[in-house]
């Protein structure tokens, strides 16, 4: 009878599994490299930048890419490669902060929803659905005209538009996890309330947040370049993509340079986030 | 000529090497004539299902299936490509699925799937069409079928959704009909019924496959039955020599683990002989008392003045279908829903009627295993923390916990090595280990056991039954047992309350209740369940 004894688990599940794991496509290590240089770029500029990107040098203006300038010169002769580089930290400042606070926000309002339901979940609800109703373009535009223009403006308008579609994904997942078999296992072991909410409820929503997060940081660099493009941010001399976009425009037949190569950094960075993020979406869900 | 002659079968799923190839069938012989019936009986992973899905050219993409013939009456199925194997299914072979629920499209009515096959293979004129399934919904034994024919699957019962499924199945008029699991997620009394129609079928003179994990529900219907056991054949002869005389220890040790009335107070997985019956004959002691419980759902009256006691030391054995109110009568003593009216009392103090922040410290005294213990564990959680937390609760001094911990799952028959793994990455019967060790960890004075090995293979339930019945014999456990299955209340009960539509219909000993029931309820259950034809 000890055949009875031996655990009977089908092998099939361990290979699958072990078929999906990895397997890294080109792809994902491109976009992890682009992250990686344009954090450094973010961090420390001056290792990678090789002119001082308010440097003035009327003598070079308008040169087109060279060895000793590679992405060219603009009209009073500033190195565009050094101002892009430069440009990266506000992109980067505004992405990963305005997430951080809209995450951190809409966390607290969809658990705060979530577990106490009723009146209050109602309420919290009703304004998300307001909030929810405008594109989150026009809304941060308002905020921006409220708040007044600057980088750091930016990103608090930022961050409030995205906060809605947080506390509405908190919300769902904590609803969820409040009727599920472990929270009322907790209840039947007789678990203070709070503790089950701090040790079960969070860290379940946490997770999966966390995950969407990373594709949240891209569309906050593309909203961030958008406002400034519009005049919304930073004042000029400030290397920040969106403005050198919109400094570029007017020389677009002249010198495509001005305006393409910042162009170019910004879509890089929001589709390397945006591919890692749905990578780290697919593989905490199983699927890679 | 057989209907179906498989000879040789192999089904092989490919991996990355030729070492990591799962092979999930190897070396499977078996021919259906008209009028037989073939079981194929198996727990989970023995390739039961991966058979039944090779019979229809399912098997899937990565699936290599073998052979060294696999012939449906004069055509070799070997060389058949997907177009051919849809002219073979619904008309030459008949699949019935095993979850009525998800098998059923949700967006179209019975009628419409039922006809699917008789459209696709256009067996009869577009305006036949509907006369025909009335027919056959008829035929199946679906009572109003001009009604039934028009309404959706969410307005049916398990056992109607189960019918319609082989009334499409047969609908093509094929000559084999293949049934994956028919009758596992029905209760009973529906059941019985469903086995009746396939005999009805079988009797009609179609070959029949019967794919099931339970030897006990094809005893019935079978003339040839074979066992898999991880792909192999164990065991493979008459249902008269497969039960008298098994050959393999397998199926003995699958016969042995099936719970009845007759295994009380025995090992069924044979680890351990044990003496019976040392609990019984004690001074009765009241540890839960439920007098006049009342719960309404809207106008359903769940739960209908129920009344029972449950004494120190006692297993009471709570059994009926689904929809008899009997998870919810375990909630109400858990205390997770309020009773209307009517009081539980735990060791003579009240329970029931506290309200909640005064309940909370009690709560340690009431323990559940539940039916699905990965649900019942945080995922995130290892064994150590899933453990720890009943000990935090009851303030176990922290020093002492890890050894606790160790001592709690030696208990249950786990080890050290379990301690760092998530849920996951325990098999079903160590997750119910570890959810039997939670619940003891506060000590409780009753330990509620709902459903607690419905979702186990034979041989894993036995361990756990076993398993249980050790730590009640050692621990004086006192536990609600709550199961639909009468064997596994035969076989662990004292005492037997009989549940339906909300009301306690019969009590008393198993033995008296189950052999000789006097409520015609009790009566239709007993005589609906499954036997095995073993002396």
């Amino acid at each position: 009878m000890t055949d009875l004894s031996s655990p009977l688990s089908p092998p099939e599940n361990a290979s699958l599994r072990k078929l999906r794991r990895g397997r890294l496509r080109p792809g994902i290590v491109l976009a992890a490299l682009v992250l990686a240089f344009l954090l450094v770029c973010g961090l420390w500029p001056q290792l990678v930048a090789p002119y001082d990107p308010y440097g003035l040098d009327l003598l070079q203006s308008l040169k087109p890419p060279s060895w000793s300038h590679i992405f060219g010169t603009d009209q009073l002769g500033r190195d565009i490669f050094s101002r892009v580089v430069h440009g990266a930290s506000y992109s980067l400042y505004v992405g990963v902060g305005a997430t951080l606070i809209a995450v951190c926000v809409g966390i607290a309002i969809g658990l705060t929803s979530g577990v106490l339901g009723g009146w209050v979940d109602l309420a919290f609800m009703r304004v998300v659905d307001i909030l929810l109703a405008f594109p989150s373009l026009l809304m941060s535009m308002a905020v921006v005209a409220f708040l007044g223009t600057g980088i750091t403006n930016i990103l608090l308008a930022i961050a409030i538009a995205a906060i809605p579609g947080y506390a509405r994904i908190v919300r769902s997942q904590v609803l969820v996890i409040r009727n599920s078999g472990f929270v009322e296992a907790a209840r039947v072991l007789g678990q203070p309330p709070l503790r089950t909410l701090l040790r079960h409820i969070l860290p379940n929503t946490i997770g999966p947040l966390v995950v969407l997060s990373t594709l949240g940081i891209g569309s906050a660099i593309l909203h961030s370049a958008s406002l400034s493009y519009l005049g919304l941010g930073p004042k000029p001399p400030t290397p920040e993509w969106g403005l050198m976009l919109s400094e570029g425009q007017g020389y677009l037949r002249a010198a495509w340079w001005i305006g393409v190569f910042p162009g170019v950094f910004a879509t890089l960075a929001i589709i390397s986030t945006t591919v890692l993020g749905r990578y780290i979406k697919a593989y905490s869900e199983g699927r890679e | 000529m057989a209907l179906l002659d498989v000879k040789n079968l192999s089904i092989r799923f490919a991996g990355r090497s030729a070492a990591e190839d799962v092979h999930a069938v190897r070396g499977l012989s078996f021919a259906v004539e008209a009028g037989q019936c073939v079981a194929i009986v198996g727990e989970s992973g023995s390739g039961k299902s991966a058979t039944a899905r090779a019979l229809v050219g399912l098997a899937g993409p990565n699936a290599l299936v073998e052979a060294d013939h696999l012939l449906l009456g004069a055509t070799n199925l070997l060389a058949f490509g997907p177009r051919d194997w849809r002219a073979v299914r619904g008309r030459q072979i008949g699949f019935v699925l095993q979850d009525a629920l998800v098998s059923l499209d949700p967006l179209r009515t019975i009628g419409a799937e039922v006809g699917e096959t008789l459209r696709e293979h256009r067996l009869v004129p577009r305006t036949g069409i509907k006369p025909r399934v009335l027919e056959l919904l008829a035929s199946v034994g679906i009572p109003d079928p001009a009604q039934r024919h028009d309404q959706y699957a969410h307005q049916l019962s398990g056992g109607l959704r189960q019918r319609a499924l082989i009334a499409s199945a047969i609908s093509g008029e094929p000559g084999i009909i293949i049934a994956d699991e028919p009758t596992t997620a029905l209760d009973v009394i529906v059941q019985a019924q469903i086995l009746r129609l396939l005999s009805e079928l079988k009797a009609d003179g179609r070959g029949l496959i019967l794919i099931s994990h339970d030897l006990a529900v094809v005893s019935r219907l079978a003339d040839h039955i074979i066992v898999l056991r991880h792909g192999e054949v164990v065991e493979d002869g008459t249902p008269e020599a497969v039960f008298q005389r098994p050959q393999a220890d397998y199926t003995k040790a699958l016969l042995a683990a099936i719970p009845s009335g007759r295994t009380r107070g025995q090992s069924l997985s044979g680890d351990a002989p044990r003496s019976a019956a040392a609990s019984a004959a004690k001074a009765a002691q009241p540890v839960l008392v439920a007098s006049g419980l009342n719960k309404q759902f809207g106008q359903r009256h769940v739960v209908n003045d129920v009344s029972f006691t449950i004494n120190k030391g006692e297993t009471v054995g709570l059994v009926g279908a689904s929809g008899s109110g009997k998870t919810t009568l375990a909630r109400i003593v858990l205390g997770l829903e309020r009773p209307q009216s009517g009081t539980i009392t735990l060791n003579g103090a009240p329970w029931s009627a506290l309200p909640e922040h005064r309940r909370r410290p009690l709560r340690p005294r009431v323990q559940l295993v539940a039916q699905d213990p990965l649900g019942s564990f945080d995922p995130r959680h290892r064994v150590i923390d899933i453990v720890g937390e009943a000990l935090e609760i009851i303030d176990f001094p922290a020093a002492g916990r890890r050894a606790e911990i160790l001592r709690l799952l030696a208990s249950v028959g786990l080890d050290a090595v379990h301690l760092l793994r998530r849920p996951r990455e325990l098999s079903g019967g160590q997750r119910q280990r570890v959810a039997i060790a939670r619940a003891l960890a506060t000590r409780p004075s009753v330990l509620i056991c709902d459903e607690p090995v419905s979702a186990l293979d034979v041989s894993t339930q036995a361990q756990v039954l076993d398993l249980l019945a050790g730590l009640k014999r050692d621990l004086e456990l006192t536990m609600l047992f709550v199961s639909h299955d009468l064997g596994v209340i035969q076989h662990v009960s004292d005492r037997v309350l009989v549940m339906n539509d909300g009301r306690i219909v019969e009590e008393g000993l198993p033995d008296i209740v189950l052999e000789q029931p006097r409520h015609p309820y009790t009566k239709a259950l007993v005589e609906a369940l499954p036997r095995l034809p073993v002396g």
